[in-house]
């Protein structure tokens, strides 16, 4: 338990590792690797901002609607390379059209903390992600224990990011927060481990496995 | 302001609980998928397992078929050609010794001869039954009347046959499959159905080819049928598997056999 004070310092640091070792394969790997390469950064690249902004005690939740709005298109790329489903165009696109309308009509929720929004779009996730384990069982795939990691941070975060704005108000004391912090810090640990595991098992150095 | 403290207490272990919950759920979602794909990967493995062995039994009975046909064609050149080739040449080596008369010569040269006919006679004759020349030359259809005029020759049941097939429908080699079908089929029942008629049709159509095959002989339980090789069913379904065809075997004890071959075309 020593190291959780420095959990989401952890979490920096793997979430910079990430996309560096996934960067190795990125010419020779498929569709699906690359843009899962370019998420990983994205990722990274958000996290390192916060961290600035943290550091430096600026309000940084204007952050999070980028984060849960690129997330969602990258992941969805993601799936869509996978799946290859036509739905899923129309599905992420009707998403964000929806977002578009929800900035438009509330701009204000867009430098506060969206907890509509990021439901919204972690519950369509696990639903490709649930598509592709169907998808899975007629067959060998890639990317499975990735998806295995989306499906459990995800679907479990869900709860934590929807009642975001309800702790947010509530006037708890700080330790509070940061416990509730701690166990989606911890569920964002596994995610990162079983990607670092994928990354490790299939495409660690393999000029063949994958052709 | 107490009552909000505690509503604000409660609502932690509400989302703590909500958050394991859905913990659970993925965790429940996964192992789910995971154990379904292991038991797909199972029953996957065991159909190629059982596709292997069907392969293997079907490779075994082509190569038993070959052996018999190996084994008929060894019999066929002892008995008919090498035995009679042997008198000729005893009877040739007789009418180069000095003491014998003009006549005695002229007889031995006319047996000779006689025997001769026969052996090329014997020649043509298996010759024919390896690859009937009528199914080169004339189609399937042509060289089915002659196997059907043949088998009716002998007298034992009467044919009643039905072509029409377009020439060429099926490639040359499907063809012969089907020639040897026919002529398995034939063959099995002047062995063992003594049938009185025996039904036989061949179609085709743009998308399919279909035969149909049918005598009121004395048929035989399908499981021992099958088992049975000196019937060479194996031989017959190996060779409807091969030009990928469907074929429904019928037979009773009593009740004669029927047999329909399906080729879908395209």
């Amino acid at each position: 338990m020593e190291f959780l004070p420095y959990l989401d310092n952890v979490l920096v640091v793997i979430a910079i590792i990430l996309p560096c070792i996934y960067f190795i394969g990125f010419i020779r790997e498929s569709k699906a690797y690359k843009i899962f390469t370019l998420y990983l950064t994205y990722i990274a690249i958000i996290q390192i901002i916060l961290s600035v902004h943290a550091f430096y005690k600026i309000n940084n939740l204007f952050l999070f609607s980028y984060y849960f709005i690129g997330q969602f298109i990258f992941m969805s790329a993601f799936y869509i390379s996978l799946l290859k489903a036509k739905w899923i165009w129309i599905t992420t696109a009707l998403t964000l059209l929806g977002l578009l309308l929800q900035y438009i009509y509330s701009p204000s929720s867009f430098t506060n903390f969206n907890s509509l929004g990021v439901s919204i779009t972690q519950s369509i996730i696990v639903i490709y992600a649930v598509f592709y384990y169907y998808k899975s069982l007629s067959g060998n795939s890639i990317f499975l224990l990735v998806n295995t990691g989306v499906l459990l941070y995800f679907l479990a975060s869900i709860l934590f990011f929807a009642s975001g704005n309800l702790l947010l108000s509530l006037n708890l004391p700080k330790e509070t927060h940061r416990n509730i912090g701690l166990v989606n810090e911890f569920l964002y640990l596994i995610f990162m481990i079983l990607i670092f595991v994928e990354w490790y098992r299939n495409y660690r150095s393999q000029p063949y496995k994958n052709q | 302001m107490q009552n909000n403290l505690a509503d604000e207490i409660q609502i932690i272990p509400i989302i703590l609980i909500g958050i394991s919950l859905l913990v659970l759920m993925s965790a429940a979602i996964i192992l789910f998928f995971y154990l379904s794909r292991k038991k797909i990967v199972k029953t996957e493995l065991e159909k190629a397992t059982l596709q292997i062995q069907h392969q293997k039994e079907m490779l075994q009975t082509s190569l038993l078929t070959q052996e018999a046909e190996r084994k008929r064609i060894a019999q066929d050149l002892h008995d008919d050609i090498s035995s009679k080739l042997n008198i000729v040449s005893l009877n040739a080596s007789l009418v180069k010794e000095e003491h014998i008369s003009v006549a005695e010569a002229n007889a031995l040269g006319k047996k000779i001869v006689d025997i001769t006919t026969t052996v090329l006679e014997s020649s043509r004759r298996i010759a024919h039954d390896l690859l009937p020349p009528s199914l080169e030359k004339f189609g399937l259809e042509a060289a089915l009347e002659e196997l059907c005029d043949q088998v009716e020759a002998t007298r034992k049941f009467q044919v009643q046959a039905s072509f029409n097939y377009e020439e060429e429908t099926l490639p040359k080699d499907h063809e012969l499959h089907l020639f040897r079908i026919v002529q398995e089929l034939l063959n099995n029942t002047v062995k063992y159905a003594d049938a009185k008629t025996v039904t036989l049709s061949l179609e085709s159509t743009q998308n399919t080819v279909h035969l149909q095959y049918q005598d009121d002989g004395n048929g035989f339980e399908l499981a021992e049928g099958k088992k049975a090789k000196g019937l060479g069913l194996g031989g017959v379904e190996n060779r409807a598997a091969i030009i990928g065809a469907t074929m429904t075997l019928q037979s009773q004890p009593q009740n004669g056999m029927s047999l329909d071959l399906v080729k879908q075309l395209n």
